[in-house]
């Protein structure tokens, strides 16, 4: 496993961790505040982000694992994963707006709350591996 | 009738506006962040995997405002609050 890789996953991890955190103070607010409805659309509103960045330490290993192959691909498939951030993001918040009729502003502040735990994390790199 | 076909084609317009602003910020921040990434890797080429890591983050930080941005347009277009406002006045 490369360094870069094991930086990567290591920060995926610690921005997993943060992100759950935040959907359930969020979640569990909504609940003191308002009631069960804000609840679930926190809930939902998070889950929505983790989601994304489940998708992308996905996309982050896949590119790795390629990259042994043909240096090049790593950047495609990078690019291919922030495109279906996008449209991922795009169908579930259609979903849980427009279809299961959730409160949008619940849903956009927990989606906001959590995007922003991207400022709380920090790339560790302390690790430096031995060469042999 | 006539003010609710009038609210939702402002709406339109106003969601294709932010979303163009959106994309044009994405665009423009992943532009600078991946010039300064190969600036980087052009200065010290044994930093390649710390700036990588970096340049991920960064840009996912960066993603999440245009991200922000989607999300308060897709409740414009699927659970308008203007909609609602003018509805309401109506009947009541």
């Amino acid at each position: 496993m490369s360094f870069a890789l094991v930086v990567m996953r290591r920060v995926v991890r610690r921005l997993l961790i943060v992100q759950v955190i935040l959907t359930l103070i969020i979640a569990l607010s909504y609940l003191v505040l308002q009631n069960s409805d804000g609840l679930f659309a926190a809930f939902y509103g998070g889950s929505i982000t983790l989601s994304g960045t489940l998708l992308m330490a996905w996309r982050i290993g896949r590119a790795a694992e390629v990259a042994s192959i043909e240096r090049q691909q790593r950047y495609i498939e990078i690019y291919i994963g922030a495109i279906q951030k996008f449209i991922l993001t795009l169908v579930l918040m259609a979903l849980g707006m427009g279809y299961l009729k959730l409160d949008p502003l619940a849903i956009l502040i927990s989606f906001a709350v959590t995007q922003l735990s991207f400022i709380a994390n920090k790339v560790d790199t302390s690790y430096v591996p031995v060469k042999k | 009738m006539e003010a609710m076909a009038l609210v939702y084609g402002y709406t339109a317009i106003a969601v294709g506006i932010i979303l163009a602003a959106a994309g044009l910020g994405s665009a423009l921040g992943w532009g600078l962040i991946c010039s300064k990434f190969l600036e980087g890797i052009a200065r010290q080429p044994e930093m390649r995997p710390q700036l990588m890591g970096q340049m991920l983050f960064t840009g996912g930080l960066m993603e999440a405002f245009p991200m922000i941005v989607l999300g308060m347009a897709m409740w414009f277009v699927f659970a308008n609050p203007f909609a609602a406002a003018v509805q309401a006045s109506v009947g009541g």
